[in-house]
């Protein structure tokens, strides 16, 4: 059951997405996925963006967290409403959610089969009718790249920008002086330059094809955490 | 298949939770919405409700952890 649900809701949209642009786009696997890394970003973006505000804003209210969180030491339980009762009044929201964690996980995992499988040209019976067979699938990208096979290079440029990325988060986050937050600042770093050694590990042995996938997130990631840190005001508006 | 399940559920905590794991650093309040985070959940739901029970329940809290909830603390209940 899990599995015809997961094939007509992610696995096939995903492949046709990609059939449709590659045909528009002049049989260019390489533009079509990049394409489909924007619109997929695009459609998720409202979720990021105001995770994103949150996240600045509270940066901002670090102050009087502390102060709340020192004036409840003993009692977690206050602490945690009072905290609570805080973020509701200042209308923030320090938390993500998981349903669409768990969408982006399950699109990624379909993303990676219709690369896997669509870049070899297979599952073409899973078109629909309306999206013409493009026939064999070059997976030659602007004459240069194989997608289909690893590439180094695609690999290196994305650990590099993996950096840039992590690196402009943990800018962005909090900085206080109590020891459990200097433990978790450390943790931060070490994760700024263990992630784009993961990411150009994975890189150079998947086929490229996902690599570009990551890169281009990646690159949309960067501007959209400048543009959002940015454009939202440096000091929140603090009730109480 | 409970343990498999509980068993991934333990993997993907120490790994690529953002709640439990590698990356909780960047999430200083925490990721999910709900105390315990839906990982801790689903975790408790399937020990102690058992496979179908505690599947469905873990399902049903995943979907209400969505933006448009109001986060709160919301523990496995026993029936």
């Amino acid at each position: 059951m899990f599995s015809t649900i997961y094939n007509t809701a992610i696995f096939q949209p995903l492949l046709n997405l990609l059939i449709l642009l590659y045909n528009w786009l002049g049989s260019d696997v390489g533009l079509a996925i990049i394409a489909m890394t924007i619109i997929i970003r695009l459609i998720l973006y409202p979720s990021y963006k105001h995770q994103l505000q949150s996240q600045k804003k509270l940066a901002d209210m670090q102050p009087k967290l502390q102060d709340i969180k020192e004036k409840f030491k003993n009692d977690k339980e206050a602490q945690s409403k009072a905290l609570m009762d805080f973020y509701k009044e200042n209308k923030v929201n320090p938390f993500g959610s998981c349903l669409p964690l768990i969408i982006q996980l399950v699109i990624l995992i379909g993303l990676f089969q219709v690369l896997q499988l669509g870049l070899h040209g297979n599952a073409i019976e899973q078109l629909y009718s309306f999206i013409s067979n493009p026939g064999k699938i070059s997976t030659r990208s602007l004459g240069l790249i194989d997608l289909a096979k690893p590439n180094i290079y695609l690999a290196v440029i994305t650990g590099i920008l993996q950096f840039i990325q992590s690196r402009q988060m943990i800018a962005a986050q909090p900085k206080s002086k109590n020891q459990s937050s200097d433990m978790s600042q450390a943790v931060s770093r070490q994760m700024m330059y263990f992630l784009p050694v993961m990411t150009v590990f994975f890189g150079s042995t998947l086929p490229a094809g996902l690599t570009l996938y990551w890169l281009v997130t990646t690159v949309f990631s960067i501007g959209q955490q400048y543009f959002i840190l940015k454009s939202t005001p440096p000091k929140a508006e603090l009730s109480q | 298949m409970k343990y498999i399940l509980l068993g991934l559920l333990t993997v993907y905590q120490k790994t690529i939770s953002p709640d439990h794991g590698w990356f909780q650093s960047f999430f200083p309040y925490g990721y999910c919405r709900f105390s315990p985070s839906c990982s801790e959940y689903s975790f408790q739901a399937i020990e102690k409700l058992g496979l179908y029970k505690g599947v469905s329940a873990s399902v049903l809290r995943i979907l209400a952890c969505n933006p448009f909830s109001t986060p709160r603390a919301d523990h496995v209940k026993i029936y």
